[in-house]
C-alpha cells in the first residue's frame, strides 16, 4: 500500500515538473514569435495581416484558425504576440479573439456526435454542445457591430492596460520601468536558436524567421497539449468533486467552475467536452452545464493574458483583456436573467430537435459554421 | 502546491472511494429495513412504530441509487475508459442494494396482509433465515470494504445455502398442498427472503467475478461444495 502511494507522488511530481517545463516552453514560444517578427520587420510581418481590416474577414479567421489548430488557447495566444510586436492592431485583432471563442466550441460538438445513435442522449448531448456555440455565436452578433461602432472593448482593455502598467511599474518597478521576470526568463530561448540556426546552417532574414516561426508554432501546439493532458490528469478528482456539487444547480457556482477548471488545464474545450456525456447521459441538466460553459469561456482568456506577460509591447496586453471583456460581457449579457439565459437554451433545444429528427442537419450545422461560413469570409479577405 | 494537487486526488471524499462508502451505507441501511420489516412480519414489532422508518430508509436507498449512478457518470466522464469496469461494477451492483430495500418493504407488506402472524415451525424457520440473510448481509458489507476475495467466495456459498433452503420450503409448501391464506404469505416470504440473499450474493458476485460474469457463481458454489470440509 505504502509502495502504492509513493508511487502515486511520484507520477504527481513527475507530472507537476512535465506542466511547469511544458509552461515555460509555451511561453517561450511566444518569445521565439516575437523574435521572428523582430527579424522579419513591422512592414514585413504586417502584410501578412494585410486585408484583415475587413471585421468580417478577421473574424472568418479566427474561426478557421481555431477550428485548424483545434485550440482557441493557440489563437489567442499567437495574436497576443502579434499584437505586441505590433504587427497586427488592436482594432483588426478583436474580431480574430471573437472568430477563435466561436471556433473552439467545434471540439464538444463533434464530442455530442458521438452519442448519435440514440436519439434521448443524442437530443440531450447536442443541445448541451451547440448551446455553448449559440451562446458564442450571439455574443458576436451583439458585440461584434457594438465594438465596430463604439470601440468600448478596445478602450475599455486600453483603460485597464494603462492601470495595469501604472500598478506595475509603480509597485513592481519601484517607479521605473519594469521588466516581467517572466519575460527575462524565456529570452535566451530564441536568441540562443536564432543564433545556433545563423551558425549551423547560416539561415538569415526571412528565412530565419520562418524557421523560428514554424519552431514556435510546434513548440506553442505541443506545449499546449502537455499542459491541458498533464493538469487534466493531475486535476481529475478535483474537477469530479467540482463538477458533483454543481450537477443539479445553475448559477455563479457552475460559473466559477467552469472558470476554475479551464484557467487550470487551459482549455475550454477539455472543460466543455467533459460535459458532453454527462448532458448526454441527463444528469447534467443545460441549465445546470451553461453557467460552467460561462465559466470555460472566461478561464480561457487565461491562457492569453499569460502569453501577454511575455509578448513585446503593452499591445499584447490590450488584446488580451479585450479577450477577458469579451467573454465577460457575453457572461453579463446572458446570465444574469433567466429571460436572456433561456434564448441560447431554447435555441440549443431547438436546434437538437431539428438534429434528431434528420441527421443532416448536424452535417449542415457543423459544416455551415464551422467550414463554409469562416471559408466564404476568408474568400473575402483573400479577394 | 504538491499539497494542494495531492488533496484532490482519490480519496474518502471523492471519486470511486467516495461512491464505495455510499454504496456500503446502502448496505448497512438495507440491513436495516430488512430487520425492521422481517422483524414486523414475524410478529416482534408494531407496524405503525415502524411504518415511517422503514419508508424513510427505503427512500433513502433509492436516493443514494440515483446519486451513486450520476457521479459514476461524472467519474466516467473524466478519468474516461480506464475507469469504466469499476464504474459499471458499481453501477451493477448499486441496483442490487436498492432491490434489497424494495424486498424488505414487500415482506413488511406480507406483515400487514397476513391474516395472522407466522406460527409453528415455518416461524422457526423464517427467523432462523432472517438471522442468517442478515448475519450474511452484515459479513457483506465487511468484505466488500476490505475485497477481500476468500471470503467473498464463502460469503456466496452461504447465500446459495441460503437460497436453496428457501426453495426447498417453498417446494415443500407446494407439495403438501398449500391452500390457505398463511400458506400463501408463507410462500412470499420464503420467495422474498431468497431475493435479497440473491442480490447479496451478487454484491458478493462482485469481489470475486470478472465483470461479464457477474451474478453468476454457480462455478463458485460448485468449488465450494467440492473443498474437503476441515477436520472437526
Amino acid at each position: 500500500m505504502s509502495r502504492l502511494v509513493h508511487s502515486r507522488h511520484v507520477e504527481w511530481l513527475v507530472r507537476l515538473i512535465i506542466f511547469f517545463v511544458a509552461l515555460y516552453c509555451f511561453l517561450g514560444a511566444i518569445e521565439m514569435f516575437g523574435h521572428a517578427m523582430n527579424i522579419m520587420g513591422a512592414g514585413a510581418a504586417a502584410s501578412l495581416f494585410s486585408g484583415l481590416s475587413n471585421p468580417f474577414a478577421a473574424l472568418a479567421v479566427g474561426v478557421f484558425a481555431t477550428v485548424m489548430m483545434q485550440s482557441s488557447s493557440a489563437t489567442t495566444s499567437l495574436v497576443v504576440t502579434f499584437v505586441g510586436a505590433g504587427t497586427l492592431t488592436v482594432e483588426n485583432a478583436i474580431p480574430i479573439i471573437m472568430g477563435a471563442n466561436v471556433g473552439t466550441s467545434i471540439t464538444n460538438t463533434l464530442v455530442a456526435v458521438g452519442h448519435v445513435t440514440q436519439n434521448a442522449s443524442f437530443r440531450r448531448a447536442f443541445a448541451g454542445a451547440t448551446v455553448h456555440d449559440i451562446f458564442n455565436i450571439l455574443t458576436v452578433i451583439i458585440l461584434l457591430p457594438l465594438e465596430l461602432t463604439t470601440g468600448f472593448l478596445q478602450r475599455s482593455a486600453e483603460f485597464l492596460q494603462e492601470w495595469v502598467d501604472f500598478f506595475v511599474n509603480q509597485v513592481l518597478g519601484g517607479g521605473g520601468a519594469f521588466k516581467s521576470p517572466i519575460k527575462a526568463s524565456v529570452e535566451w530561448m530564441p536568441e540562443a536558436y536564432a543564433s545556433a540556426l545563423q551558425n549551423g546552417l547560416g539561415l538569415e532574414g526571412k528565412w530565419l524567421a520562418a524557421v523560428l516561426i514554424v519552431t514556435a508554432l510546434a513548440m506553442l501546439i505541443v506545449a499546449l497539449i502537455a499542459i491541458t493532458k498533464n493538469m487534466r490528469l493531475l486535476m481529475a478528482d478535483k474537477i469530479e468533486g467540482w463538477i458533483n456539487r454543481v450537477l443539479k444547480k445553475s448559477g455563479l457556482l457552475g460559473l466559477g467552475i467552469g472558470a476554475g477548471i479551464t484557467a487550470l488545464v487551459q482549455s475550454s474545450s477539455i472543460t466543455t467536452s467533459l460535459l458532453i456525456p454527462m448532458f448526454g447521459a441527463g444528469v447534467l441538466t443545460l441549465e445546470a452545464g451553461f453557467p460552467i460553459m460561462l465559466g470555460a469561456n472566461i478561464g480561457t482568456t487565461v491562457t492569453a493574458l499569460l502569453a501577454a506577460t511575455v509578448a513585446i509591447g503593452p499591445a499584447g496586453l490590450t488584446i488580451a483583456l479585450v479577450h477577458l471583456l469579451f467573454n465577460l460581457t457575453g457572461t453579463l449579457i446572458f446570465f444574469p436573467f433567466r429571460t436572456m439565459r433561456q434564448i441560447p437554451i431554447k435555441l440549443a433545444e431547438k436546434l437538437a430537435e431539428l438534429t434528431v429528427k434528420n441527421r443532416v442537419w448536424v452535417l449542415v450545422y457543423i459544416l455551415g459554421t464551422f467550414v463554409v461560413a469562416p471559408l466564404l469570409g476568408i474568400l473575402i479577405w483573400r479577394s | 502546491m504538491l499539497d494542494w494537487f495531492k488533496s484532490g486526488q482519490e480519496s474518502e471524499s471523492t471519486g470511486l472511494q467516495k461512491m464505495r462508502s455510499e454504496f456500503g451505507q446502502m448496505l448497512d441501511a438495507g440491513r436495516h429495513v430488512f430487520d425492521t420489516a422481517s422483524n414486523a412480519f414475524l410478529g416482534g414489532t408494531d407496524l405503525e412504530v415502524i411504518r415511517k422508518d422503514l419508508f424513510a430508509t427505503d427512500k433513502r436507498i433509492n436516493k443514494a441509487e440515483r446519486q451513486i449512478r450520476r457521479e459514476l457518470v461524472v467519474h466516467a466522464s473524466i478519468h474516461g475508459a480506464s475507469e469504466f469496469p469499476a464504474c459499471l461494477v458499481l453501477m451493477s451492483i448499486v441496483k442490487d442494494a436498492e432491490r434489497i430495500g424494495d424486498y424488505a418493504k414487500n415482506v413488511f407488506d406480507l406483515a400487514e396482509l397476513a391474516p395472522s402472524p407466522p406460527q409453528g415451525k415455518n416461524l422457526e424457520r423464517l427467523v432462523e433465515l432472517k438471522d442468517e440473510i442478515s448475519q450474511i448481509m452484515a459479513n457483506c458489507r465487511e468484505v466488500f470494504d476490505a475485497d477481500e476475495e476468500e471470503q467473498a467466495k464463502e460469503l456466496i456459498c452461504e447465500a446459495d445455502r441460503v437460497e436453496n433452503r428457501c426453495d426447498d420450503e417453498v417446494r415443500k409448501l407446494i407439495q403438501d398442498g398449500a391452500q390457505d391464506k398463511m400458506d400463501t404469505t408463507y410462500i412470499l416470504a420464503y420467495r422474498y427472503f431468497k431475493r435479497v440473499a440473491s442480490h447479496v450474493r451478487n454484491v458478493a458476485s462482485s469481489i470475486v467475478q470478472p465483470l461479464h460474469k457477474l451474478d453468476f457463481t454457480s462455478k463458485i458454489v460448485k468449488q465450494g461444495q467440492e473443498e474437503p470440509k476441515p477436520e472437526e
